[in-house]
């Protein structure tokens, strides 16, 4: 517990790295618009900070009066988010060229990267605050990225408001905190508020952290903006959204919520529980209704943030680190599919049902890679899908009693799920028609047929599509992590143990 | 009454009425500058609090600096008179917002009186040289960060304008 000294600075390093070449890809020539300058500089900066944050493993630091932390935890989520903005920038390769703002495009990833590493880290409330606004802010401008994209203007307006609404919740819970508990350090502020015992001004403060970080996590029922953005924003983005910032926003919740909730863990674990079990089914059911891919795909992310939020409601070792290894598997599939999706709607002009129809036979190893993605958000093992929720559903029969329902309501949501992903392997591996069950009209009815040949002429130079590599670097890690995941879990039950402050 | 309570109510009672000015005034020039008003009112709070610095800093920063930035912003943007009622595009919703904020505000302000909060008699940090000793020491992380955050928003800000500039 002392201030910085020269030799931890060495910790800062990966945010440094990140911070400086985003002021270097923001500062470069704008006059060669197709020049890779930006993303060789982004994808270097990325690895840079990759490879530091790798030397650090296994050390373990608190330093500046433990505003900063370095721990399992903290490495495990830099590495997983850097690895994710590695993934983005590599996919987005395409996009960004064929846009004004590419290297505007590189730098605000770079900025939101530094506030993630940060997240992980950060041991106060002030700097948590401040990393996650960090990331809500470099994301603002990202929908608007794009100025041909017309919808991107309303997702750029409602995303923003929306998360700056939450913000301000967020910030008067955690004032609420800081003046029933007198000091801002997570580990100063679990055994203050045990001391003080029950309050009704914690449930205040837990009220509107959990509203703020609902918002911005996009659980039910706050989750009415994050449809709208994710559909009109442009995919790389929508990626990005989904993906990466949004699960800052659970790192947030899981450091926050765990810190406070100790004297009323039974309280706010019915709370979160009903939360979780309400976002599952909402999110499921009205995904079953959805036609476009990326809207159906959007209520896929919040059913995904109820499974993440079933393994915080349950609050133990174990099932926090089932959240910790589902955020990184919805991470790597979000990323994936929507990548996978973009591919698509490039060679068949749109993301419809329809324009998936015998992909089989026009982009076979993108099908592919998407059936893969598909099955592992449903949760088929042997993916990494599965082991997220399988950890959390272990953890929830360890306690037994009411936690028996989340569990059940997670694997009956599960099986819900298929249906609307089974739709879409059905109509990417059937002929050149598809049938879909209408929720309206109680019946099935023939999905609008595209002529296949007619649009793919242009396969031939897109299949090297940065999309596709984003895609199958996905399904790689998807599929190795699954076959593999004992690696993966230990280190989860490992990152939990810090959180945990009990 | 001791004379610095006295000079607590009659802020109070000076950043309350300012505040209902921001929100009740017709002109949207008038409330911005009752919301200048309600700047001061807070730092002649912190004044009664022994913050001197805060209260320097509350009257440059907020009713100078950013008061000016939001009369510019009201200039550059209003078009007509500046009738409030032309701009608010939920007015329709008044009185359910008001039950709710009522139910709201009633239940918080309960809440907080209720609560033993921890209150300190002297402040610590009054000087400038502990504040500075807090953000350079304490929170450098935090404050770096936010020279960060700052300069990001600006970016995000500036790509967003010149788009339209660009596409007309």
């Amino acid at each position: 517990m002392e201030t910085l000294t020269l030799q931890d600075l060495q910790f800062f390093l990966p945010e440094v790295i990140l911070i400086t070449f985003a002021f270097v890809v923001l500062f470069i020539s704008n006059k060669n618009k197709s020049s890779l300058l930006p993303f060789h500089l982004a994808m270097g900066a990325l690895l840079g900070a990759l490879i530091f944050t790798i030397t650090q493993l296994g050390s373990e630091a608190i330093l500046n009066f433990g505003t900063v932390e370095i721990n399992t935890f903290s490495l495990l989520l830099k590495i997983v988010f850097i690895i994710f903005s590695i993934i983005t920038v590599w996919g987005s390769k395409d996009f960004a060229i064929s846009i004004s703002f590419g290297k505007e495009y590189y730098g605000l990833i770079l900025f939101a990267t530094v506030g993630l590493t940060m997240l992980g880290s950060a041991g106060d409330l002030i700097t948590l605050f401040i990393a996650f606004e960090l990331t809500s802010i470099s994301t603002y401008a990202l929908p608007l990225i794009d100025r041909s994209n017309e919808r991107g203007r309303e997702a750029a307006l409602k995303y923003f408001l929306n998360g700056a609404f939450a913000t301000g919740l967020v910030l008067f819970g955690l004032s609420l905190v800081y003046g029933l508990t007198g000091t801002v350090l997570l580990k100063e502020i679990v055994p203050i508020i045990a001391e003080i015992g029950y309050e009704p001004m914690i449930v205040v403060a837990l009220a509107f952290l959990v509203a703020g970080f609902g918002y911005k996590m996009a659980i039910v029922p706050f989750h009415l903006w994050a449809p709208d953005v994710y559909e009109g924003s442009p995919t790389p983005v929508t990626s990005f959204l989904a993906g990466v910032t949004k699960k800052g926003a659970f790192v947030v919740s899981l450091k926050i919520l765990l810190a406070t909730l100790i004297v009323i863990k039974i309280q706010v674990s019915i709370l979160l529980g009903t939360l979780a079990i309400l976002t599952m089914t909402v999110g499921n059911v009205v995904a079953l209704m959805q036609k476009n891919t990326k809207r159906m795909l959007a209520y896929s992310s919040i059913a995904h943030a109820g499974n993440i939020l079933v393994g915080l409601a349950i609050i133990t070792e174990l099932s926090v680190a089932g959240s910790i290894l589902h955020i990184i598997a919805h991470g790597l599939m979000t990323i994936g599919i929507f990548f996978g999706i973009l591919y698509v709607s490039k060679i068949r002009g749109g993301y419809d049902l329809g324009d998936f129809i015998g992909l089989r036979w026009v982009a076979p190893w993108t099908a592919f890679g998407l059936l893969i993605i598909l099955l592992s958000l449903a949760g088929v093992p042997p993916f990494i899908g599965f082991w997220g929720k399988m950890v959390i559903v272990v953890s929830a029969f360890e306690l037994g009693n009411w936690y028996m329902f989340l569990a059940l309501a997670l694997v009956l949501n599960s099986a819900l799920s298929l249906v609307y992903y089974a739709r879409v392997i059905r109509v990417m591996y059937m002929d050149n028609k598809g049938v879909e069950f209408n929720m309206a009209t109680k019946q099935n009815t023939v999905i609008e047929t595209r002529e296949i040949t007619a649009a793919t002429k242009e396969i031939g130079k897109l299949r090297t599509s940065s999309y596709n590599i984003a895609l199958y670097v996905c399904v790689l890690l998807i599929t190795v992590t699954g076959l593999f995941p004992e690696q993966l879990v230990a280190i989860s039950r490992e990152a939990a143990r810090f959180i945990i402050p009990w | 009454m001791e004379l610095s309570s006295l000079a607590f109510w009659i802020l109070a009672t000076m950043i309350i009425i300012s505040g209902l000015g921001v929100v009740f005034l017709k002109n949207i020039v008038h409330s911005a500058l009752a919301l200048i008003a309600t700047f001061i009112g807070a730092a002649g709070i912190y004044l009664t609090l022994h913050s001197e610095f805060l209260a320097a800093i509350q009257v440059l920063i907020y009713a100078g600096a950013i008061a000016i930035l939001i009369v510019f912003g009201i200039m550059l943007i209003t078009k007509g008179e500046g009738k409030m009622g032309e701009t608010n595009l939920f007015g329709k919703y008044k009185i359910s917002a008001g039950i709710v904020v009522l139910i709201m505000v009633s239940l918080v302000s309960y809440l907080v009186l209720q609560t033993p909060w921890q209150i300190t008699t002297e402040l610590n940090e009054s000087l400038m040289s502990d504040i500075a000793k807090l953000i350079f020491y304490d929170h450098v992380v935090a404050f770096e960060l936010a020279g960060v955050l700052l300069t990001v928003a600006m970016i995000g800000a500036i790509m967003i304008a010149r788009g339209v500039k660009k596409n007309g």
